[in-house]
């Protein structure tokens, strides 16, 4: 029964993409709603009976069909694996996979009919390679799934293909991924000749049993795949795709960019945590590298106009957090934020579409102001969500960042200042555009006031839900000076050893908790304050955050014209030179030999009569060499 | 009995292409004796399953006893799913060109030729013979440039020529040289034992070896010898590029594969660093030179020498891995190739350009063939899910494992693994201008694939799928000989 049940989850997203698109010319766009919404509903109505109606303490690994399967070499299993972790994503991707559904059924209505079937055939399809990559019960096929939701985000990014801009962005998406993913598959190699095998139950033990402590093999994997992941969640070096990715359609960076795909990198890390806590070296490398993202990035999100690049780089910033927390080695800790950024991300950007789609596409916040009054239930929900990934007690996100910050202030005090620096920016770039875009007065001039109308209930509901979400989500994991019961932690514990670290005291833990809210407020407060400075002097530190510390452009000069350079060398000085020089001068060759053998043909007697001779002279040469004609002469002329 | 029908359909389809009255009745014939030799093929695979000898169809006899030439023909695994490629390849090359009005017959005819070169190719052991089937593609493949062909062909055509000539003339010096060693001895690649005995001095050994696999890289375009590709395949015709990449190509690299598994291993063993590094230029070289391109087929053309990088690189491994990746990849990129120069095709019938500057947002006017030209692309990209993946994946894992010591393996994973990245950067350069972006107006009124069309992008891009997703079948049908042929190192 599981190993139906199992299957059907990750087969009816795929069956949705097959009949959207292959019937995408034919079907309406209440058909298409209809399958595309309800293959991820029934997939998250039956994750739902397998978490409630089933115990999987113990992983069941669900075996289908070898993929490759040499005998006494390798075998590799399209097999699928149920334990709390996958079932905890699973649950994440089809529950909040189906809201983005819902909510993209009354976003993408002015799509003509076969784009609308294109979009959710798209979006299923992602929800397809996204299941895979967390059920997969081997790397293998957590990497194909990897490739393939990477590949759903071009395509989902690029949705609007008619605009080149948008293609380049998807483009860059791809390509930085890519980059991430050749890591990803040298490590695979690695682990393959280490294990032979790729199977999670095997490769997740034997570490224990074979190696010592910083094995050079253990920490070059997992450096390997934490590079895949800087690619896939968007870290310093490769996170410039995840802003420009903000060209598709906005339930799509609800979905891909923020809630599920960017968090795949968390996922395989947490996956394999065992290889990183066997090599410290790399840790210290996730920690620094988090710290880095998440301090450039929110830096960054102070200077932003568009609402949706700030929620995108305040994504990224977030995702620093989530790497954070890995570096630290609390996993479970991870992801408690993954999970609840899941729920308030999602809300954010989907009450950012119900904001753009009220103003007529329009994006920038300084063209909008004073919403409140006309969108009710979006400006309630967006304030909840904004609340909760400033961490404000009791939404979700106060909980998962407290843990953060915790175990940052254990590991080191100077860390923790840090870490609550980016909650003060956090607070400072959310509420700079929730003030902007709810608050002040109202600055646009394309469309009027009357014509901003409140959102249709698909849309409403979808936000209701979540900003549920995001508000109760964090009382699953309860800070210790509320209780000791942990429960996110107790149900992760089957597949994450939890670290026995000493709690902190409670004092410390309440000072901590009370100083990083004063410091929160205060950001609240600065926001406030910039929201309604009229003109913003230029400085160079603003233009600097504005142009994103200039990082396309160091890539471009670093990497692109090097590379460019080198290309124009090899295709037009060496390339067409080998060719016309090879052709060229093989037709010269003979030329001049035709040339040279027509001074032969003189017509003079005398001529022909001297190579008459002379011919006859070599003929004898190569006559005399035989053995007794020479006796024969040297004989005669004796 | 089914090699001799499968050797004979070409010729008897010749003869009833010169009978031939109408231009339609052509294509007819064609594609009636291209399906009936795929069905005979299929006939004899089933056969073949249930038998435990090596060779289907096992054939041998002396012809001149005194040169050593003997007609030894079979069928193995690996034959057999050349054949059914090169069968594949000519019927959707048929399809494709079901609109081609210009000397139909002797268009006709030249695909024929090139088919039973290629089949008599796979189903001969005897290298002289497989020098005859080799010479005997060159003329029909010059002649498919210079009278069908578009741009510089006339050019391109003598380049071809002039370029598999000195191929031609590489293998042919040694088999000469071979012969003057030892009068009666052209190695039978089945029964090779004799030839082993021989005890060549080493050094002709590796004279030898040199010319042949440097005669067979020009056909198989490794990277020195890569010049007359590009050229080639983007001045023919759409049927005569895609017979070029997808069969034309795999004669020189299954070549190559012969005279390194059979004749001279030790030579190969010896210079393998060497080979491996060469490989390891032609993908990165032609990789960069892909991005170069602004023209589809010229683009096609230097992805494929990339790609075709990878089936040496494959070869040189001495591994399982890499030599089932490497007929993989010969095998995958056969189709893919096919599918690629097809919908280009497809695409310059319609448009009348293979710009990529003049092109733009295809998807809109010819949804059709613009999913073909994706699908067709994901696979070039080495997508999961489609056959190069697998490819791809074997000969880098089989790099990474060959030498568990090796510096230099490891760092040749690395660069080979940068085709990853270097893939996706032309591929979605390509998607990017042409079948997305913006829209030109004037190719609104544009038809979208017609049914022949379809037949042949999907029949190419469901086995490209196939093939991607059950590995297992294709390894199953040919892993007995692969060990079979390490076994012989």
């Amino acid at each position: 029964m599981i190993k139906f049940l199992t299957l059907a989850i990750v087969l009816l997203p795929l069956l949705g993409f097959i009949i959207l698109g292959l019937g995408r010319q034919k079907l309406t766009q209440f058909q298409t709603k209809f399958i595309g919404c309800h293959t991820i509903f029934v997939a998250f109505i039956i994750t739902l009976y397998l978490f409630f109606g089933y115990d999987f303490n113990q992983a069941a690994v669900i075996n289908y069909f070898p993929i490759i399967y040499l005998p006494k070499f390798i075998s590799l299993d399209f097999s699928l694996q149920i334990d709390h972790l996958s079932l905890s994503f699973m649950l994440i991707i089809t529950g909040i996979g189906y809201l983005i559904h819902l909510f993209s059924s009354s976003y993408m209505t002015e799509e003509a009919n076969k784009n609308y079937s294109k979009y959710f055939s798209f979006l299923n399809l992602f929800v397809f390679f996204m299941l895979l990559l967390v059920m997969g019960s081997n790397l293998l096929i957590l990497f194909i799934g990897w490739e393939g939701v990477g590949l759903c985000s071009y395509f989902l990014i690029g949705f609007w293909f008619t605009n080149s801009k948008y293609m380049q962005a998807a483009k860059k998406a791809f390509v930085m991924n890519r980059i991430g993913d050749a890591a990803f598959l040298l490590a695979l190699f690695l682990i393959i000749t280490k294990f032979q095998s790729l199977e999670f139950n095997i490769i997740l033990f034997e570490p224990f049993l074979n190696f010592n402590l910083e094995s050079n093999i253990i920490v070059l994997i997992a450096l390997l795949l934490f590079i895949g992941a800087t690619g896939k969640s968007a870290q310093i070096p490769l996170f410039t795709w995840l802003p420009d990715a903000m060209a598709g359609p906005t339930p799509v960076s609800a979905l891909i960019h923020a809630a599920t795909m960017v968090t795949a990198g968390i996922y395989l890390i947490v996956r394999m945590h065992i290889y990183f806590d066997l090599a410290p070296l790399v840790q210290h490398i996730i920690l620094i590298i988090g710290l880095a993202t998440m301090l450039v990035a929110a830096t960054i999100a102070l200077k932003q106009n568009d609402i949706k690049k700030i929620l995108a780089y305040s994504t990224v910033s977030q995702l620093g957090y989530m790497f954070i927390a890995l570096g630290i080695g609390l996993y479970s800790t991870a992801f408690f934020h993954v999970l609840t950024h899941a729920f308030f991300k999602a809300l954010l950007f989907l009450g950012a579409g119900s904001v753009i789609m009220a103003m007529h596409h329009e994006q920038d916040i300084f063209k909008m102001g004073g919403l409140a009054k006309k969108l009710p239930i979006t400006h309630l929900t967006f304030l909840i969500g904004c609340l909760a990934i400033a961490g404000i007690p009791p939404f979700s996100g106060f909980f998962s960042k407290d843990e953060i910050l915790a175990g940052l202030y254990q590991k080191n005090k100077l860390l923790w200042v840090i870490g609550v620096g980016g909650a003060l920016l956090t607070a400072i770039y959310m509420f700079r555009m929730y003030f902007l875009v709810f608050k002040s007065s109202y600055k646009n001039h394309h469309v009027a006031i009357e014509d901003v109308k409140e959102s249709p209930f698909p849309m409403k509901i979808t936000l209701i839900v979540l900003a549920i979400g995001s508000a109760l989500i964090g009382f699953i994991g309860l800070p210790p000076i509320i209780s000791h019961t942990h429960l996110l932690n107790n149900y992760l514990s089957t597949v994450i050893k939890i670290p026995a670290v000493e709690h902190l005291s409670t004092s410390t833990d309440l000072m901590l908790i009370v100083a990083s809210l004063i410091i929160v407020i205060f950001g609240i407060l600065i926001a406030r304050y910039v929201s309604k400075i009229k003109e913003i002097p230029s400085t160079f530190v603003g233009k600097f955050l504005a142009q994103k510390y200039y990082w396309d452009e160091v890539y471009d000069s670093i990497f692109v014209k090097p590379y460019q350079s080198i290309a124009h060398v090899f295709s037009h000085r060496f390339e067409t030179k080998i060719i016309d020089g090879f052709v060229n001068g093989l037709a010269k060759f003979f030329m001049n030999l035709s040339r040279s053998f027509r001074l032969a043909q003189s017509g003079n007697i005398a001529n022909y009569l001297l190579i008459f001779v002379f011919a006859i002279y070599v003929f004898f040469i190569i006559w005399f060499n035989d053995a007794k004609i020479y006796q024969f002469v040297i004989n005669l002329f004796n | 009995m089914v090699l001799i029908s499968i050797l004979s359909i070409p010729i008897i389809a010749i003869v009833f292409i010169l009978f031939q009255q109408s231009k339609q009745g052509v294509k007819h014939v064609a594609l009636f004796f291209a399906i009936l030799q795929l069905l005979c093929l299929s006939y004899g695979i089933y056969e073949y399953q249930g038998l435990n000898s090596i060779l289907y169809d096992e054939f041998q006899k002396n012809l001149i006893p005194n040169l050593g030439i003997s007609i030894h023909t079979g069928i193995n695994s690996i034959g057999f799913l050349m054949l059914c490629l090169t069968s594949i390849i000519t019927i959707s090359s048929i399809l494709v060109s079901w609109s081609f009005d210009d000397k139909p017959k002797l268009y006709f005819m030249q695909f024929f030729i090139l088919n039973l070169s290629a089949f008599g190719f796979f189903t001969n052991f005897n290298l002289f013979v497989l020098f005859l089937f080799l010479e005997l593609a060159v003329v029909p493949k010059f002649l498919l440039i210079y009278i069908w062909g578009s741009g510089k062909n006339k050019f391109y055509s003598m380049m071809l020529l002039i370029s598999l000539m000195l191929g031609s003339v590489l293998i042919l010096g040694g088999i000469i040289f071979l012969s003057l060693q030892h009068q009666t001895i052209i190695p039978d690649f089945l029964d090779i034992t004799k030839f082993r005995q021989l005890g060549l001095p080493y050094l002709n050994q590796k004279i030898i070896f040199f010319l042949l696999f440097f005669g067979f890289s020009v056909f198989g375009a490794l990277f020195p010898f890569h010049f007359w590709v590009p050229g080639a395949h983007g001045s023919a015709p759409t049927a005569g590029s895609m017979f070029l990449a997808g069969v034309s190509m795999k004669l020189g690299s299954y070549g190559c594969f012969l005279v390194v598994y059979f004749m001279f291993p030790n030579v190969a063993l010896e210079y393998k660093h060497f080979f491996i590094i060469l490989a390891l230029i032609t993908i990165i070289y032609g990789a960069i030179l892909t991005l170069q391109q602004n023209d589809l087929k010229f683009l096609n053309a230097y992805s494929s020498i990339s790609h075709c990088g990878l089936i040496t690189l494959g070869l040189f491994l001495f591994n399982s891995y890499g030599l089932l990746g490497s007929f993989y990849q010969l095998i995958s990129h056969g189709l893919m190739s096919g599918l690629m120069f097809a919908v280009i095709g497809m695409i310059y019938y319609r448009t009348h350009t293979k710009n990529l500057k003049r092109l733009g947002g295809l998807l809109q006017n010819i949804p059709f063939i613009s999913t073909l030209f994706i699908l067709g692309g994901l696979c070039s990209l080495g997508m999961p899910g489609f056959s190069s993946f697998v490819a791809e994946f074997l000969v880098l894992f089989g790099t990474w494992l060959a030498d568990n010591n090796s510096f230099f393996y490891k760092m040749a994973t690395l660069i080979a693994a940068l085709t990853l990245i270097f893939s996706a950067l032309y591929i979605i350069k390509i998607f990017n201008k042409t079948v997305f972006g913006a829209l030109p107006i004037k190719f609104n009124e544009v038809h979208d694939a017609y049914w022949y069309e379809k037949l042949a992008g999907s029949l190419l891009s469901f086995l490209l799928i196939i093939l991607g997703l059950a590995p297992q079948l294709i390894f199953n049908f040919m892993e007995k000989d692969v060990i079979l042929f390490l076994n012989k190192l």
